[in-house]
């Protein structure tokens, strides 16, 4: 068992094969060595933290990821781990606070599927609707807007 | 005619569900619910025209109880302004507030209206009534946003706060928010520039975020459409593709600048002299692809600059498909200079001459037996297919390749064609012919095996003969495309199939006579589960109900089905529903059973049973939904029927065609 320590001084005891998942705690463990003490997290908060060691826990098993170019089966166009895609109903704070956390831990998977869910919030959508999704201002002075809009005209037009 | 299909068959549990889910307000008729639902899925899709005219019958309807819905004036408004009718937006907000008087999302949808209209001063006092009328909630602290921004329009002296909590780009670090901003297409790209001004900063100063774009548009009746490829009817269904200006091109192309990765010129957009420019001013010590799509109008000279430009050695990727320029010169050039291309598309580049690139090729190779590096060759609409598959048998030059692509969509490719006669002699005559491709995963012979009529110097059946005596099809395949494939005979058909059926995944073979019930049964008796996802035998008139129903129910992971004009019949429907209620089966998405023999009962069982999928993944978490149901012309299914299968798949957003010539 290895003992995580998040920034507000929560220990967490999880198994080494969850904690391995984290290059960050990987590489720690190899300089370090197992001391038994708690390794301290200090940009990671418990509630991010129990996030983080529950995505983990659910994926310590996975085969390694291995890509076949050629495996363009028909797949559902909504096909998505259903585990992963309940786990990613979060409001938008603690959906940035675990892209932090995995960018920091360095866990790539969780990473991937961060950066996806926030793209698939993206995508499509008109710079109002964009705005609008992330409470945004638009700071633009009307000439600036004019400007883009004539760069943009294809983005623009219907 | 929907309350009759709605009391029918209001006993079975999807039904309740049915109604459950679409929790029609009071008042307002669940038809007008419906309506909304798919002007909704339509603005998704970016057809605002036809989201504004069901908006406007759903508006008609609940005027028709009494009732008005806040939601469709909000969503009519938004989607007129997308039209740039701002007028009747306006209308629209001014509607949507007075309905709902303590709703954010009204009032900043009114806001945005005048916003667009130039009235800036209005806007910010609706925004301003919104802010003491809207409860605390949904929307209203959009609303403050909004008002940041308008103040900001109105006076260039004010500086919004920043928020570095919700907006991702102020919140994450470049190497998180490059990734998300990597995955985008260009257009949305292009939409994030116009967004504020650090996201215009952070977008155009990160070059990897262009490296490789794409011009490829979210929208699933698109994806339906390339799935089923053999459904004509699909293509017209989903949006027409709109051209990519050359602006957009070199606008990526300019940020991309030392990080292009991929030299993408969209099908159908021009290389003008800028666009050309543009991409001959990008440093290229990344550039791995060069894609320059159909319609580009390459012409001799600029061909020659992007080949000089691009040819390097550690190009992986080219494709340059109906390029009239790309000659035995430019091959040449291609294997000496690209020893580890992976992918070359040179479909319809009649004026390079498939026998020229064995030669090309061969000092490029180790020894005698060497093989070049592709791994995908696309040689659609191409004369020099039949060399292709003569020579391979006898040269190894080809024999990596995984993907291979030679339908014909076009015969005029082949008019300048002397006939096959020599070739064929030749063939006949190589002493121990090989495998050609014994690496192959995917293949598309469409319209290989037509029966048409010949063409000048072209005969159809000496070209559908050497496909099935050069053994293409071999154990490991997983796609296999032959629409059109009248003239495959019994035997050919037996001899290819056997092999690689228990592999494939995508299999495509339409208007084929010799299928019969009868061979269907003897390639698929010996294996009692296939792996097909994704299955077209539409016109394969000979295939009857029972000899389908056996494929189908071995089949648990099928995802698209055409069986248009075939003799499918309720048995089909009855293997259908099955795997529709068994949990392990992946659920169908698109189902097409134009012109076939099911009947009313059959359908409503399965629509049923789709649904009742629907609401148990759901429940889970991943909903399965069903996309299409095409019952055009099913003249067992009557009009009743339709309504109440219709009315049971409405609540997931089903496009149910039936139509009746």
């Amino acid at each position: 068992m290895i003992k995580l320590q998040s920034s507000d001084g929560i220990d967490f005891e999880v198994a080494e094969a969850i904690a391995k998942q984290s290059v960050l705690i990987t590489n720690l463990l190899e300089d370090l060595g197992e001391t038994g003490e708690a390794i301290p997290l200090p940009n990671v908060s418990s509630k991010v933290l129990e996030k983080v060691i529950e995505y983990c826990t659910q994926h310590q098993h996975d085969p390694p990821l291995v890509v076949d170019e050629y495996d363009d089966v028909p797949r559902r166009s909504d096909d998505m781990d259903p585990w992963d895609e309940a786990f990613m109903k979060l409001d938008q704070d603690m959906l940035f606070e675990i892209l932090l956390a995995a960018n920091y831990m360095d866990i790539k998977p969780l990473l991937d599927l961060g950066c996806k869910t926030v793209a698939n919030m993206i995508r499509g959508k008109t710079p109002e609707e964009i705005r609008k999704q992330f409470n945004i201002v638009n700071d633009f002075t009307p000439e600036e807007e004019e400007q883009i809009r004539k760069e943009n005209e294809w983005a623009e037009a219907n | 005619m929907f309350v009759a299909g709605r009391k029918r068959k209001a006993s079975t549990a999807a039904a309740a569900a049915a109604a459950a889910a679409a929790a029609p307000r009071a008042g307002a008729a669940p038809e007008a619910t419906r309506l909304y639902r798919l002007g909704v899925r339509n603005a998704q899709e970016r057809q605002f025209r036809n989201a504004v005219a069901y908006y406007d019958r759903a508006v008609a309807l609940a005027a028709q109880d009494g009732a008005a819905d806040t939601r469709v004036f909000e969503a009519r408004a938004q989607a007129l302004l997308r039209l740039g009718e701002v007028r009747r937006a306006i209308d629209d907000g001014r509607q949507a507030v007075r309905i709902a008087g303590g709703s954010a999302g009204a009032y900043s949808c009114l806001a945005a209206a005048l916003v667009a209209a130039g009235r800036a001063q209005d806007a910010l006092d609706v925004v301003d009534r919104g802010l003491r009328a809207a409860a605390r909630g949904d929307g209203y602290a959009y609303l403050e946003t909004q008002r940041m921004s308008i103040r900001r329009a109105l006076d260039p002296a004010y500086v919004p706060p920043p928020n570095t909590r919700s907006d991702p780009l102020a919140r994450l670090p470049l190497d998180v928010a490059e990734p998300v901003l990597r995955r985008l297409d260009v257009r949305t790209l292009l939409a994030c520039r116009a967004v504020a001004r650090h996201w215009l900063a952070l977008v155009d100063s990160t070059p990897t975020v262009w490296a490789r774009p794409s011009y490829l548009e979210p929208g699933a009746a698109d994806v339906l459409a390339q799935q089923l490829p053999g459904c004509a009817k699909l293509r017209r269904l989903a949006p027409a593709r709109r051209r990519v200006p050359e602006k957009a091109v070199q606008l990526a192309l300019a940020r991309a600048r030392g990080a292009l990765a991929a030299a993408h010129v969209p099908e159908g957009t021009a290389m003008t002299a800028a666009t050309l420019a543009a991409l001959l001013a990008c440093p290229r010590p990344r550039l791995a692809a060069i894609d320059i799509g159909r319609g580009a109008g390459l012409d001799a000279p600029v061909l020659a600059r992007l080949l000089a430009w691009g040819l390097e050695p550690r190009l992986a990727e080219l494709r340059l498909p109906y390029c009239r320029h790309l000659g035995d010169g430019a091959m040449a050039a291609i294997a000496a200079r690209c020893p580890v291309l992976r992918v070359l598309d040179i479909s319809g580049c009649a004026a390079v001459r498939v026998r020229n690139m064995f030669r090309a090729w061969s000092p490029a190779l180790p020894d005698a037996r060497g093989s070049t590096m592709l791994e995908r060759l696309y040689i659609n609409d191409h004369p020099g297919i039949p060399e292709l598959l003569v020579y391979s048998t006898k040269y190894r030059h080809f024999a990596r390749l995984r993907v291979l692509h030679m339908a014909i969509h076009s015969r005029d490719v082949f008019a300048a064609f002397a006939g096959l006669g020599p070739l064929l002699a030749y063939f006949r005559a190589i002493p121990s012919p090989q495998v050609p491709f014994p690496d192959l995963v995917e293949l598309n012979i469409d319209s290989t095996w037509t029966t048409s009529g010949p063409t000048p110097g072209f005969e159809p059946a000496q070209l559908a003969m050497l496909v099935s005596q050069t053994r293409l099809l071999c154990a490991g395949l997983r796609s296999l495309s032959a629409l059109w494939a009248a003239s495959v005979t019994a035997a050919n058909l037996r001899l290819l199939l056997q092999d690689c059926l228990p592999t494939l995944r995508r299999l495509h073979l339409t208007h084929a006579m010799d299928l019969t019930t009868h061979l269907l049964a003897e390639l698929v008796a010996p294996h009692p589960a296939l792996p097909l996802a994704s299955l077209d035998l539409s016109e394969c008139l000979w295939l009857d109900g029972g000899g389908i129903a056996a494929l189908v129910a071995r089949c648990r992971g099928l995802v698209h089905l055409n069986l248009g004009r075939t003799k499918a019949d309720n048995s089909v429907m009855a293997a259908l529903t099955r795997a529709a209620d068994a949990d392990d089966a992946a659920g169908l998405e698109a189902l097409v059973l134009e012109m076939t023999s099911v009947t009313g009962a059959g359908v409503r069982d399965f629509a049923s049973a789709c649904a009742k999928r629907y609401c148990r993944t759901r429940a889970r978490g991943r909903a399965r939904r069903l996309q299409l149901l095409d019952l055009d012309n099913c003249a067992d299914v009557g009009s009743d029927a339709v309504a109440v299968v219709r009315d049971l798949l409405s609540f997931m957003g089903t496009q149910v065609l039936a139509a009746v010539q």
